[in-house]
């Protein structure tokens, strides 16, 4: 009996162990079959991994203050998903309510066929609000109960149409600083990228292109869920409130001059910030697509930065700096200006054409006498006038950080183009051409103690909620100190006493500088156009601001002279300005910070 | 006495049918156990991955939401709809001679002030995953086992 039960048990766990055994041996034949690894491969390549294309959030760009420009905004694709789709004609009759959208396009999209392989799903509408999608959701809802799975091909049916969010750059401000942030052309959602201005400059670090991804599907891989970053944020230099206040005087100089356009940079000398640029025309940036209609024919996006223009006396500020810098002239330096200086069989002529005798360096720039300036330019040599006229930048881009800066290179002696009565005109602006932005830069170095500061828009780049902040750059030391502090007075003297005293702001002294200069026009200068142009800087003592004004060809009947037409456009900017920038006037600033130990920073 | 009973208790065939037969089962026990908790450390970890999934897709769903907040409140407070608004109730642009300075010595200066979260303030937040559901039930036992509990400290 007992050896019995032990058989059994014994053959029973025989068994038991033979039929694990036989299991496991299974498992690892199936798992090492060839039937088995395709079929492991083809699940892995189908359902392991989820292909995905992924626009990362571009970047914010803000005003100095934290003022949005440019974001981003939820905005919907409305497509179908063929397979469900029960009736296109209800699905095309009820989209084509919306403006952008074609009933044939639409029908035809709808009515694609079905297949594995080919048509999954297609695309009717983008970039519709919220507001469009919440009424189509709605409808569809209200369809949906009247004609449950639309199973009626005689009730409207919009079952299939579906709708995903993503997002779309906007520009809260419209045309607000558009000629700086230049725009993202998100309406090519594949290769959308920047152009113009900081979107074209900034393009990489504010966001990347789309890229394609695999998001694995297995729980278990969760890990391997790749971290795509949002763009860098950028804090321009930009003053919303300055920007808006630039581009109002502009418009208004421009329409009442009926000049053909403008434009003003406001910039802070003594580090390179920009704090407003404004130019003409300006377009609406949620629009941009329009912008090859609204800028006719070769009007540059920007023109502070993007056209070239004879200068005119402005010129003059770099000539003097020159020559004094290199010794030539002082305070004490004094010219017999006859009403022409023939130079190489050409004659230059003072701006009415007139004698001005004896007059020293102070009167040369107040009464902007062509002839003196050419006398010194003359007089300094070609090598030492040019070397100078590299070292302020002239004929060099400045890298201000906008896309689409040009410049127009500066002839100098051996170039083809260049002859010796170049030195003489070049010397008070004629013959040369520039950017305002380069003038304004070099022009900066004068009001900065001779140091010329990179002028730059962005003040601060934000990466993963940090903010890092520019630094300033010096781009060159043209002159020295004591040349600048020599220029800086000779300049607001010659302002208050001069030609330019439209462009005087009362309580603060400000050194400055007008200029007019005849366009060229296929080749001859036309006497009757006129580039109008003022450069001023201020507060004399302590700069805080230099405003550069040009107003192109105004109608000569209301305004010709850069005195009449440019000077009270700065003018009318500064005298907003150093509120905004809380600048006291010179007779406050120095109450204020007088404090009884002779510190007077306004001495 | 003792040892009779021993012999007895050894001999009773019914105890050593139970014996053999806990011998089979034992290890079929073992084995389910071990399965038992594999499925369950493994359910865990699906259940976690996929709530980390649809935590990825909501913050997804909420940065593009925070986007689209940040730039509606952009267009209420841009400085067209601001100035009008100042306008209407009353607000004058003040001229530099209505204008009063004064010194305020602790005064910093005007900052920057972005009060909205930026694009990319959440890249630093990686998925955080505890380990445990990282490990099979041989790597737990072989951390327990054979860890060594100085790794990383300093000498």
């Amino acid at each position: 009996m007992k050896f019995k039960t032990d058989a059994r048990l014994n053959l029973i766990g025989a068994i038991a162990t033979f039929l694990c055994l036989v299991i496991i041996f299974q498992l690892f034949h199936i798992q090492n079959s060839n039937e088995y690894i395709a079929l492991s491969e083809w699940a892995d390549e189908q359902f392991t991994y989820e292909k995905k294309i992924v626009y990362p959030e571009r970047g914010n760009i803000y005003d100095r203050w934290g003022h949005l420009l440019a974001g981003n905004e939820e905005v919907y694709e409305v497509g179908v998903l063929l397979q469900y789709v029960m009736n296109p004609k209800s699905i095309a009759e009820t989209l084509s309510a919306i403006p952008e959208v074609d009933y044939e396009a639409a029908l035809e999209t709808a009515s694609l066929d079905y297949g594995e392989g080919k048509n999954i799903y297609g695309i009717i509408a983008d970039f519709l609000p919220g507001g469009v999608v919440d009424a189509l959701s709605k409808i569809k809802d209200e369809y949906e109960t009247l004609n449950p799975g639309g199973e009626d091909p005689d009730q409207p049916s919009l079952r299939g149409m579906v709708w995903y969010p993503h997002l779309k750059r906007a520009y809260p401000e419209n045309t607000l600083a558009s000629n700086i942030l230049g725009f993202y052309k998100f309406r090519d959602r594949k290769n959308g990228e920047g152009f113009y201005g900081v979107e074209e400059y900034y393009n990489d670090i504010l966001s990347g292109p789309p890229v394609t991804v695999e998001i694995p599907l297995d729980p278990y891989m969760i890990e391997e869920t790749p971290t795509l970053p949002s763009g860098d944020s950028l804090v321009l230099t930009i003053d919303r409130e300055i920007q808006a206040m630039v581009e109002e005087k502009l418009d208004d100089a421009v329409e009442n001059f009926k000049a053909e356009s403008g434009t003003v940079i406001v910039m802070n000398p003594t580090n390179g910030e920009i704090l407003a640029m404004a130019s003409q025309p300006r377009i609406n940036l949620n629009q941009y697509w329009v912008y090859e209609e609204e800028l006719e024919d070769i009007t540059p996006f920007n023109m502070a930065i993007s056209e070239t223009y004879e200068p005119g006396s402005v010129f003059k500020v770099l000539t003097m700096a020159a020559a004094i810098d290199s010794g030539e002239v002082d305070e004490e330096s004094e010219f017999d200006i006859g009403p022409y200086f023939e130079y190489y069989g050409s004659y230059i002529y003072n701006w009415n054409r007139k004698g001005w005798g004896k007059q020293d360096i102070l009167g040369c720039m107040q009464n902007s006498l062509n002839v003196c300036l050419s006398m010194i330019a003359t007089d300094m040599g070609a090598e030492s006038f040019y070397s100078y006229m590299q070292a302020f930048g002239i004929g060099r881009r400045t890298n201000i950080d906008l896309g689409g800066e040009e410049i127009w290179p500066l002839s100098i002696p051996g170039d083809n183009d260049w002859y010796p009565i170049n030195l003489a005109t070049n010397a008070f602006g004629q013959g040369v051409a520039v950017t305002p932005i380069q003038m304004a830069t070099a022009i900066s170095a004068i009001a900065n103690n001779g140091k010329m500061m990179k002028p730059h828009v962005v003040k601060a780049i934000i990466e993963n909620g940090e903010i890092y902040e520019t630094t300033p750059q010096v781009l060159s030391v043209p002159v020295s100190e004591k040349t600048a502090d020599t220029l800086n007075l000779l300049l607001t003297e010659s302002l208050e006493g001069g030609e330019g005293s439209l462009g005087l702001v009362d309580g603060y002294r400000i050194a400055g500088k007008t200029g007019t200069a005849e366009v060229p026009v296929e080749g001859e200068y036309d006497a009757s156009l006129s580039n109008t142009s003022f450069v001023g800087w201020g507060p004399v003592d302590d700069p805080q601001f230099l405003v550069y004004v040009w107003i192109e060809k105004p109608d000569p009947e209301i305004g010709y002279w850069g005195s009449y037409v440019a000077a009270p456009v700065f003018r009318d900017i500064v005298e907003e300005l150093v509120v905004m920038l809380d600048i006291p006037p010179d007779s406050v600033r120095q109450t204020l910070f007088a404090d009884g130990s002779g510190n007077d920073p306004i001495n | 006495m003792a040892k009779k009973l021993v012999q007895a208790y050894q001999q009773t065939p019914r105890r050593k049918q139970i014996q053999k037969l806990g011998l089979y089962v034992l290890p079929v026990i073992t084995i389910g156990t071990v399965f038992a908790l594999y499925l369950v450390f493994s359910a865990q970890a699906a259940a976690a991955g996929l709530e980390i999934r649809s935590y990825i897709d909501k913050k997804e769903e909420l940065q593009r939401i925070v986007a689209n907040e940040n730039t509606q409140l952009a267009w209420l407070v841009s400085h067209t709809n601001m100035s009008k608004r100042a306008e209407e109730l009353g607000f004058e642009q003040i001229s530099e001679e209505n204008t009063a300075y004064m010194v305020l010595p602790s005064y910093p200066g005007r900052d920057i002030e972005i009060t909205s979260p930026v694009p990319g303030a959440e890249n630093n937040a990686d998925v955080m995953l505890n380990s445990a559901y990282q490990e099979s039930l041989w790597d737990f036992f072989q951390n327990l086992l054979f860890s060594d509990t100085n790794e990383g400290e300093q000498p």
